[in-house]
C-alpha cells in the first residue's frame, strides 16, 4: 500500500529510534523527544489522519489520493527546500478517540513535522486539539461545522474546507430567490454540523422571510427515514432541507423518492458530492451546495482533473471521475507545501506566518484566501443541482452547476463570526512562537 | 507473590522496550489501562465463570463521570477519579440486580442489550456528553501536585495503577472470597446447597469487574483528554473478552499478556492495513479454535510438565 | 393527525417484520444450541449484497430468492466447519468465535464490494406509493410486510406442522431428550443454524432498497434484534414476531413523537419488560435461565 514507507526509510528510523531508545535508557524523566535531529536534513514529514476503514472509508481514501498527488508533484521537482515529501497516513475511522490516538502516535512516534487530513468533524476537532496542545500545525480537510475555525480554532489549525455557513448561505440564497418558498422543514442530523447548517440556512431563509414549518432531529446513522418523511409529508413544506452527510444523505434522499415526496416539494441540502450521489444513484435530486465538482471549467481545476484522471483513472471504473475529496487533499498539500518553501523553513512559526492572510488560485473563480484572524479558507461556493437521467454518462453528470457565491459574499465577516462563539486565535507566544 | 513482583519489573523498564520496539509512549499506557480492565474482567470470566459482553459500559460511564467533573467543577483529579469509579460502581449495583438471576447465555445476551443502551445514552444526550462529539479538551490536572503532562511520567501513573490492580486482584484470588468464586464456575448448583447465598457472590463479582473497569476508564479518558460513546460499545465489550481468551481465561498473568498483545497489534495492524478488523478478526478465531486455553494456559502447562 | 399515526404504524410493521424475520434465526438457533449468532447481522449484510450482485444481472425477484439461498449455504458451512466442533466447549467460545467472524465478514465485504455505499432502489413496479383513500403508503414497503409475512408463516409452518420442525421445539426445550430419542441432533443444528442464516439473508435482501446497502449494515440491526429476542422470549417463534412488531412500531411512533429518543426507547421497554416478565414475553420460565 501506498502508505507505507520505503525500505530505506524505515531503516533511518530505525537508527533514530534506536536513539531514542538510549536517550530513554538514560533515565526516563529526561527523555526529550528528538525532533531536533530530523530538522533540515532527512525529508519532511507529513502526518496524514484519514478514514481508511468505515462508513467514510471511500472519501478518505480520495482525500489521501489527492494530497499524495501533491506529495509527487513536488518530489518530481526535487522536494521542498531540497527534502523530499514523505507522507505517512493513519487510518481513523469516524471515531475521536482514535482520531486522538493516531494523532499522539505520528506526533509522539514518528514525529512528524505536519498533521493534515481527517474527515468528520467530531475527529478534525480532537486532532486540532491535539495538534494546539502539541504545538504542531494541523491543516485540516474535513469537518466543515463553523465550530473548527469558530468556537474551537487554534492558531496551529487551518482549515481547508468550506465552513458550514458559507455552504449554506449559498444554498439557502438561491432556493431562497429561485423557487421563493413560503416555509420550509428541515431533517437535521443530530450533531455539530447537523446543527449549524440549519441554524445558517435559518438566518438566509429569515432574510427572505422563509418560515421554518418544523425541525426533526434525527439521530447520526438513521437508516430509515420513512417515519420522518411521513411527518413531513403531513406538514407539505414547499422545501425539505436535508442536514444530513454520508449514509445518512444517502438514505434520505433515497426514501424521499421512494414516498413519491418530489411531487409535493423541492429538496435541498447545504452540502453534497460525488460520494454521497454514487450511493443514491437514481434516486438523485435536489439542489445542494458543493466545495468543488469535477466539471468546474476554470483552467486550474481542468488542469488538476486531468492530473488526477492520469494517476488514478486505470485502477478505477471507467465512469470514475475526482471527487471533491480529490480537491481538498490536494489544494491542502500543495498549499502546506508551497508555505513551507515561501518561509524556507519547516519551522511551524515560520508556516504559520507565510499563511497567515496568504491569497491564492484556489482552483475555482475568484482568489481563495487564508484568513489571518480565524485560519479559514475563505473561496467560492458552488451552488449544484443533482440529477441522474438516461443522459448520464460519468461522475461528471451527477451534479449541473448553476452557480457560485464567491467567499466574500458567503463567509461570515469578523463581527458575525464573533457572534457565532468565534474564539480569537491563541497568540503566538503561546504556542512557542 | 513472585508475579507481581515480575509485573513490577516489566511495568517499570517496559519504556525502554517499547521504542526499539515500534511502539511510543502513549501506546505503553494504553496497553497497560486495557490490562488493568482485563484484570478485573478475568475475576468475573475467568474465576467466576460468568461472561458479561457489556462491561465497556461502566469503562465509559467512569470516564465520562470523571471527564464532566473536571470540565465543569474544581474537584482535584484523585476526587473526579474516584466519584467516576464510584458512578460506575452504584450502575453496575442497579444492573446487575436487574439481571443477576440470569445464567449463562441469557445474562450474556442482556448485558449486551443493557451495555447499548449506556453507548446510545452517551450518544443522544448531547447537552451532557457532546452526542458523537464527545467531550474534549478535557483538562489532565495534577495528581496531589504531581504533573502528569509528560507522556513517561502519565505512563508511571498507569503502571503504578495497574500495579496495585494487579495486587488487588491477586489478593481477591487468594482469599476465602476467590475460593468461593471457583466454587461457583466448577458447580453453582453444589455450591448453593452448601448454603453460599451464590447471586450474591456472582453480584460481588459483577460489581468488582466494573470497578476495575471504571478505573480503567477514568485512566483511559485522562490519556486522551478525550471521552467518546465508542468507548462502551459492544465492540469494545467484546475487545476485553478477546484478550481475556488470548491471554489466557482464569491465569493470573492471562489477562495481562493477552491486553498488551491485543492492544499492541492493533495498533500495529492498522497501521499497515485498512483491513485490520478482518486481521484481528482471524487472529480471535483461531485463538477460539486452537488455542481455548490462551497464551498463559498454555505457558503455564508446559512449565508444569517441563517441572515433571 | 390520526392519518400519520395509521401511517407510522404501517411504517413500524414493516420494519418490525425485518427484525422478526433476523430475531426468529437467532432466538431458534439460541433455544436449540446455546449459541448467540454475533455474526447474525453479517448474514443480513450478506443477503443485501446478493442482490445488488445479482440484480443487474437477473432482475429483483430472483436476486431475492438468491439471496437466502446463497446466505443459508454460507450458515451450513458455517456451522459444519467451524461452529460444530466446538459445540462441546463453554457457549463463551461460540460466542467470540462468531464475534471474530462478524469482523472478517464486514472486511470482506469492503474487499469485495468496496466502501462506498451501493445504490440499491425498489424495482419499478414496487417503488412510488399507493394510495389507499387518501392515504399513500410506500408500495416497497407494503410489499416487504407480504413477504416476510408469508415467510413467518411457512418458518412457522416448518416448525409446528413437520416432524422435523416440531423435534427442533423439542429440542429448544429440552435437547438432552431429543438426543436421547436418537435424532441425530448434528444435522438438526446445522440444519437449523442454515435456516436462520437464510431468513437472515432474506432480511438483508428485502431491506437492501430502504435501509442502504454498506458494509457495517449488519451492525445496525443486530442490536434491535438481540432486544427483540429478549423481550420475545429466548427460543420462542411467536416472541420473535411479537416482539419484532412491537420493537418496529415503538422506533416508529417515538419518531413521530420524540425523536430524539428513538433508539433509546428501545432500551426502555425492554427494561420494562424484565422488570415486569423476567423470562421475555413468551419466554418459558426456566429456558435458558439455569
Amino acid at each position: 500500500m501506498a502508505k507505507k514507507k520505503s525500505g530505506s526509510l524505515s531503516r533511518r528510523e530505525f537508527v533514530k529510534v534506536l536513539g531514542g531508545g538510549v536517550i530513554a535508557a538514560a533515565g526516563p524523566t529526561i527523555f526529550v523527544p528528538s525532533r531536533a535531529w530530523a530538522q533540515g536534513t532527512g525529508p519532511i514529514r507529513i502526518g496524514n489522519i484519514e478514514p481508511l476503514s468505515g462508513p467514510y472509508a471511500d472519501s478518505g481514501l480520495d482525500e489521501m489520493e489527492g494530497a499524495q498527488l501533491a506529495n509527487e508533484d513536488w518530489n518530481a521537482k526535487g522536494g521542498v527546500l531540497g527534502r523530499k515529501i514523505e507522507m505517512i497516513t493513519e487510518d481513523a475511522p469516524s471515531n475521536p478517540g482514535i482520531g486522538v490516538q493516531k494523532a499522539k502516535k505520528l506526533v509522539e512516534r514518528d514525529q512528524v513535522d505536519f498533521l493534515t487530513g481527517t474527515l468528520t468533524s467530531s475527529v478534525t476537532v480532537a486532532v486540532s486539539d491535539v495538534a494546539a496542545t502539541a504545538k504542531v500545525l494541523f491543516m485540516a480537510f474535513g469537518s466543515h461545522a463553523d465550530d473548527t475555525t469558530g468556537s474551537r480554532s487554534h492558531r496551529t489549525t487551518f482549515r481547508t474546507t468550506n465552513q458550514n455557513y458559507a455552504l449554506s448561505t449559498a444554498t439557502a440564497t438561491w432556493v431562497a430567490k429561485n423557487w421563493k418558498p413560503k416555509q420550509v422543514y428541515h431533517l437535521t442530523a443530530d450533531y455539530v454540523w447537523g446543527h449549524s447548517a440549519r441554524a445558517s440556512m435559518n438566518r438566509i431563509f429569515e432574510r427572505f422571510g422563509v418560515k421554518e414549518a418544523g425541525n426533526d432531529l434525527f439521530p447520526l446513522g438513521t437508516s430509515d427515514f420513512s417515519s420522518y418523511l411521513i411527518k413531513v409529508r403531513g406538514v407539505k413544506p414547499d422545501v425539505l432541507v436535508v442536514n444530513a452527510y454520508g449514509a445518512d444523505q444517502i438514505n434520505c434522499v433515497k426514501q424521499f423518492k421512494e414516498f413519491g415526496l418530489g411531487s409535493n416539494m423541492q429538496l435541498c441540502g447545504p452540502l453534497s458530492g460525488t460520494p454521497m450521489m454514487k450511493g443514491i444513484g437514481t434516486a438523485a435530486t435536489g439542489v445542494w451546495g458543493l466545495s468543488w465538482h469535477s466539471t468546474v471549467d476554470t483552467p486550474g481545476s481542468k488542469k488538476l482533473r486531468d492530473a488526477l484522471m492520469k494517476r488514478y483513472a486505470s485502477s478505477k471504473k471507467p465512469e470514475w471521475r475526482p471527487s471533491y475529496r480529490h480537491y481538498l487533499g490536494y489544494v491542502t498539500h500543495q498549499q502546506l507545501l508551497e508555505a513551507i518553501a515561501r518561509a524556507k523553513s519547516t519551522n511551524k512559526c515560520a508556516v504559520i506566518k507565510a499563511l497567515e492572510g496568504h491569497k491564492f488560485d484556489g482552483l475555482k473563480w475568484t482568489q481563495s484566501q487564508w484568513r489571518a484572524w480565524d485560519h479559514q479558507n475563505v473561496q467560492d461556493v458552488i451552488v449544484a443541482k443533482a440529477k441522474r437521467d438516461a443522459s448520464w454518462k460519468s461522475e461528471d453528470d451527477y451534479f449541473e452547476i448553476l452557480g457560485h457565491l464567491s467567499g466574500a459574499e458567503a463567509y461570515p465577516d469578523e463581527a458575525m463570526w464573533k457572534q457565532m462563539g468565534g474564539r480569537p486565535l491563541e497568540p503566538m507566544s503561546e504556542i512557542g512562537c | 507473590m513472585r508475579s507481581i513482583l515480575a509485573l513490577a519489573v516489566l511495568l517499570a523498564v517496559a519504556p525502554l522496550l517499547i521504542v526499539p520496539l515500534g511502539g511510543y509512549h502513549a501506546l505503553l499506557s494504553e496497553m497497560v489501562i486495557f490490562a488493568v480492565f482485563a484484570i478485573g474482567f478475568n475475576l468475573l470470566l475467568g474465576y467466576t465463570g460468568i461472561l458479561s459482553f457489556g462491561h465497556a459500559a461502566y469503562f465509559g460511564l467512569a470516564g465520562y463521570t470523571m471527564g464532566l467533573l473536571l470540565i465543569h467543577s474544581d474537584l482535584p483529579l484523585w476526587a473526579a477519579m474516584l466519584a467516576g469509579v464510584l458512578a460506575a460502581g452504584v450502575a453496575a449495583v442497579i444492573i446487575g440486580l436487574l439481571i443477576i438471576r440470569k445464567a449463562g447465555i441469557y445474562f450474556a445476551m442482556l448485558t449486551i442489550a443493557f451495555g447499548q443502551m449506556f453507548f446510545f445514552v452517551a450518544m443522544r444526550w448531547k447537552s451532557v456528553t457532546g452526542g458523537e462529539d464527545g467531550l474534549s479538551d478535557i483538562p489532565r490536572k495534577t495528581l496531589f501536585g504531581l504533573d502528569l503532562s509528560s507522556p513517561v511520567r502519565f505512563y508511571y501513573f498507569t503502571a503504578v495503577v495497574c500495579l496495585a490492580a494487579a495486587v488487588v486482584a491477586w489478593r481477591v484470588i487468594h482469599s476465602s472470597f476467590g475460593d468461593v468464586l471457583r466454587a461457583i464456575r466448577e458447580n453453582e448448583a453444589r455450591c448453593a446447597a452448601i448454603g453460599y447465598d451464590v447471586r450474591r457472590y456472582k453480584l460481588a463479582s459483577f460489581v468488582i469487574a466494573a470497578l476495575f473497569a471504571a478505573v480503567s476508564g477514568t485512566l483511559y479518558v485522562l490519556l486522551l483528554r478525550y471521552a467518546f460513546p465508542q468507548t462502551m460499545d459492544w465492540i469494545r465489550s467484546g475487545n476485553v473478552v478477546v484478550m481475556s481468551l488470548v491471554g489466557g481465561l482464569g491465569t493470573f498473568s492471562g489477562p495481562i499478556v493477552g491486553a498488551t498483545l491485543v492492544t499492541f497489534l492493533n495498533n500495529y495492524i492498522s497501521f499497515h492495513t485498512r483491513y485490520w478488523q478482518l486481521v484481528m478478526g482471524v487472529v480471535f478465531v483461531v485463538f477460539v479454535m486452537f488455542f481455548p486455553r490462551g497464551i498463559a494456559g498454555y505457558v503455564l502447562e508446559a512449565r508444569r510438565r517441563f517441572r515433571r | 393527525m390520526a392519518f400519520t399515526i395509521l401511517q407510522q404504524v404501517v411504517n413500524g410493521v414493516a420494519l418490525g417484520m425485518l427484525l422478526a424475520l433476523m430475531a426468529v434465526g437467532l432466538t431458534v438457533v439460541l433455544g436449540l444450541m446455546r449459541v448467540i449468532n454475533m455474526a447474525h447481522g453479517a448474514l443480513y449484510t450478506l443477503g443485501a449484497y446478493t442482490v445488488v450482485t445479482t440484480f443487474d444481472r437477473w432482475g429483483f425477484l430472483p436476486s431475492l430468492l438468491a439471496a437466502p439461498i446463497a446466505v443459508g449455504v454460507i450458515g451450513l458451512v458455517l456451522e459444519g466447519v467451524l461452529i460444530r466442533p466446538i459445540y462441546q466447549r463453554d457457549p463463551l467460545h461460540t460466542l467470540l468465535l462468531t464475534f471474530g467472524l462478524a469482523l472478517i465478514a464486514e472486511d470482506l465485504v469492503r474487499i469485495v464490494w468496496g466502501d462506498a455505499p451501493y445504490p440499491m432502489s425498489p424495482p419499478e413496479l414496487l417503488s412510488g406509493i399507493l394510495l389507499l383513500g387518501d392515504l399513500p403508503f410506500s408500495k416497497y414497503r407494503l410489499f416487504v410486510i407480504v413477504v416476510s409475512a408469508a415467510l413467518m408463516l411457512l418458518t412457522w409452518m416448518f416448525l409446528a406442522r413437520t416432524q422435523l420442525g416440531r423435534t427442533v421445539l423439542a429440542g429448544t426445550f429440552d435437547r438432552e431428550m431429543v438426543r436421547v430419542l436418537g435424532i441425530r441432533i448434528n444435522l438438526l443444528f446445522t440444519l437449523v443454524f442454515g435456516l436462520g442464516a437464510a431468513l437472515a439473508g432474506l432480511a438483508g435482501a428485502l431491506a437492501s432498497p430502504i435501509r442502504g446497502v454498506f458494509p457495517g449494515m449488519g451492525s445496525s440491526i443486530i442490536m434491535p434484534s438481540f432486544v427483540v429476542v429478549i423481550i420475545g422470549g429466548m427460543g420462542s417463534f411467536g416472541g420473535a414476531l411479537i416482539g419484532g412488531l412491537s420493537v418496529g412500531i415503538i422506533i416508529s411512533l417515538a419518531v413521530e413523537f420524540f425523536p430524539a429518543a428513538s433508539d433509546v426507547v428501545v432500551f426502555v421497554l425492554l427494561a420494562l419488560v424484565l422488570l415486569v416478565r423476567p423470562r421475555g414475553l413468551f419466554g418459558v420460565e426456566g429456558l435458558l435461565s439455569r
